[in-house]
């Protein structure tokens, strides 16, 4: 991968980077976490996206790695080696890759979504069975300030951390970027495609799948090092199937098919969880809202939707269309939120225009019905 | 042999449970390929309108209606949301459905909140049916039972012996010709979603005054169903019930057991074998079904009596 293609990339992340240290403490570590993500949703549109193995089980090398991350900082104290911590992460993946993922990609399609499933479940439900490496109940917390740092940075800090956490993040980009430009790259897209023609025509599917699959574990290994570095705990959250959901969705989200995909899905996961679950408790519905609806009318995910939008511009009417039935939708879930827990959600503007906008929903929704039903009436009276 | 017997009695009791779900899943599976994620919620719906129903007009109603609502449900959940999706293959199906679970989770939570709710069987089920060794049998576990066959004996009668089962079957192996002949398989499938959803409502109003009522009971048994599914074999229903019955029996056989690995398998001459050597029997109970699904695909993954490959 040419230096021309990762500077763009590099500048977005030292954008970031700046922005964050302007605006302090909690956007430092919002970047954080937006990075881990990206790193994640990487691996994860590698394995969905570009060999098209929907896995349910991601999260097994993401939490794995993150926890054996976890000892190496309890076992490495003293030692100067914290910037390639993340490669103790990758060897987990590594090997959550050779043992799990040799059997699972002798299948494609629903069999491997299915087996993924199950392997993920196993591993979560091993958690409470081995409380020495998993920590039980309470999880694994460490300390990263006890292995110094190779070029003397002082790790205490969130922005040294986070520049640790980029330099690794655009690194997971370049071996993604890298590799889909090889002749595994383009062989992983073929099999995704018609597995049957390239058996065919010569190439061993399964292996392909399991390369695949490989590299996918390791760089959710580097991921999952990642998180356990800059949160400095890893409970069981990390190999449950919520992570592995979650990897799932943010991708579907942000989109599959292109490279920015990743990165607009952790932003929204990211905001989503950080920024408007502080406002308002009906955030997950919200979240799973938006995938079901994109699986539904837009599977490129948003990023797809901007592509398509740059080469038709929509209508005014589409976009108004659009922007008023996502602010009655907003309306709606938040009065009936509102009405249910009986606390008032704190969305901004809410008190303001609330009431106003309820209002207008409620005025809406008869008008919508009544002309809904002279159109109906209009229609039955037509001669045939 | 006491512990054996009752065991076994509850592992067939919530073997009933699950082949009620997964008789459905895989009913629906085999027909359009669909792995419906939201099986297992359309259980917690059943539940939440089971109880709620049962609270103003009483458990019988419960068993009417809630089966009756969630399956209208199913139907129009197939005919809007899941068919026009269908051209775009499975994959999008699938996430259709894993998508639609988390939310109806959240919209339970909205409606009935987040903890668990009240929800019982009749004072006319307390009390014991009667004694195994001992142990009373609780009469609302032979209710469950009773349901569960009623059911299913009702779901193989009409499949196997009303010409509009002589048509679901026909829609299973060749939906072509049969839309062909003139029979619209559109319609077979709708009904036949309605009919599984409807099930797995029941088994809902059921199993949750017999488990707990909350909006985790979808996650906690969804997982355990595909299980099943899976290893039954897709699509078989034979298979579905000995599958349903195995797992049902071997996890609660398992959780009765107080033993150790280390007093079963030489495990002792490896140290870094140390933490499994000390792990009882029973806490290998939650994992087993995972590892014989994927033991299964894995080996067979046609599974027990499946037709063709997952």
């Amino acid at each position: 991968m040419s230096v021309r293609r990762i500077l763009p990339w590099a500048m977005v992340v030292l954008a970031l980077m700046f922005a964050a240290s302007a605006a302090g403490g909690f956007v430092v570590q919002l970047a954080t976490q937006v990075l881990v993500l990206w790193c994640f949703g990487l691996s994860y549109q590698l394995l969905f996206g570009r060999t098209g193995l929907l896995s349910f089980g991601h999260a097994v090398s993401f939490g794995l790695a993150a926890f054996g991350t976890a000892h190496a900082v309890r076992s490495l104290a003293g030692v100067p080696v914290y910037e390639l911590l993340p490669l103790a992460g990758a060897a987990v993946g590594l090997g959550c890759g050779v043992l799990l993922g040799y059997p699972v990609t002798r299948r494609s399609g629903i069999a491997f979504a299915m087996v993924t499933l199950g392997l993920g479940e196993l591993v979560a439900a091993c958690f409470l069975m081995f409380p020495g490496f998993f920590g039980g109940e309470a999880g694994v917390t460490l300390q990263r300030t006890r292995v110094p740092s190779m070029l003397g940075l002082d790790l205490g800090q969130g922005l040294p951390q986070l520049a640790v956490t980029a330099a690794w993040t655009l690194a997971v980009l370049g071996v993604v970027q890298g590799l889909a430009r090889t002749p595994f790259g383009l062989a992983t897209l073929a099999v995704r495609e018609n597995a049957q023609r390239i058996e065919f025509l010569g190439f061993r599917t399964a292996t392909v799948r399991w390369v695949s699959m490989l590299v996918a574990s390791t760089l959710a290994g580097v991921a999952g090092a990642l998180s356990a570095l800059a949160y400095e705990i890893v409970t069981v959250d990390a190999v449950s199937m919520h992570m592995s959901a979650n990897v799932l969705l943010m991708t579907v989200i942000g989109g599959l098919a292109h490279p920015l995909g990743p990165l607009v899905g952790a932003l929204f996961l990211t905001v989503m969880q950080s920024v408007v679950s502080d406002w308002t408790r009906a955030w997950l519905f919200y979240y799973g809202f938006v995938f079901v609806v994109l699986v539904w009318l837009a599977p490129e995910g948003i990023t797809g939707l901007w592509q398509a939008a740059r080469r038709q511009r929509p209508s005014a009417r589409t976009v108004a269309t659009v922007l008023i039935f996502a602010l009655l939708l907003v309306v709606f879930v938040e009065t009936a939120y509102q009405l249910a827990l009986g606390e008032p959600t704190r969305l901004p503007g809410w008190r303001h225009f609330g009431p106003v906008a309820l209002q207008a929903l409620l005025w809406s929704s008869g008008l919508a019905v009544a002309a809904m039903l002279v159109r109906g009436l209009r229609r039955s009276e037509a001669p045939a | 042999m006491e512990l054996l017997a009752t065991s076994l009695l509850n592992g067939l009791t919530y073997g009933f449970l699950l082949f009620m779900l997964a008789a459905g899943l895989t009913l629906v599976f085999s027909l359009m390929g669909v792995m419906n994620f939201a099986h297992a919620s359309l259980y917690m719906l059943g539940a939440y309108v089971g109880a709620t129903v049962a609270a103003a007009w009483g458990f019988v109603a419960a068993l009417l209606l809630a089966p009756l609502l969630v399956g209208l449900a199913g139907c129009a959940l197939e005919r809007w949301l899941l068919r026009p999706l269908h051209a775009r293959g499975h994959v999008a199906e699938l996430l259709f459905t894993f998508g639609l679970a988390f939310l109806i989770e959240e919209a339970v939570k909205l409606v009935w909140g987040a903890g668990s709710i009240d929800h019982r069987f009749p004072p006319a089920l307390e009390g014991s049916l009667f004694s195994a060794f001992g142990t009373p049998y609780p009469a609302y576990k032979g209710f469950m039972v009773a349901v569960a066959v009623a059911s299913l004996a009702g779901l193989y009668a009409l499949v196997a012996h009303t010409r509009v089962g002589l048509v679901v079957r026909a829609a299973l192996s060749h939906p072509q010709m049969v839309q062909n002949l003139g029979h619209d398989t559109d319609r077979v499938f709708m009904a036949v979603f309605g009919l599984g959803s409807a099930l797995a409502a029941l088994a809902g109003v059921v199993g949750g005054a017999a488990l707990t009522t909350e909006p985790s009971m979808a996650a906690q048994l969804g997982t355990i169903v595909f299980v099943v599914v899976v290893i039954g074999g897709l699509g078989s229903i034979t298979g579905a019930f000995l599958a349903a019955m195995g797992v049902g029996v071997l996890q609660t056989l398992l959780i009765a057991v107080d033993l150790r690995l280390s007093q079963w398998l030489p495990l002792s001459a490896w140290p870094a074998l140390a933490a499994v050597a000390e792990l009882k029997v029973s806490q290998l109970a939650p994992m087993t079904p995972y590892a014989l699904m994927v033991a299964m695909l894995l080996a067979r993954p046609r599974g027990l009596f499946g037709q063709r490959e997952a």
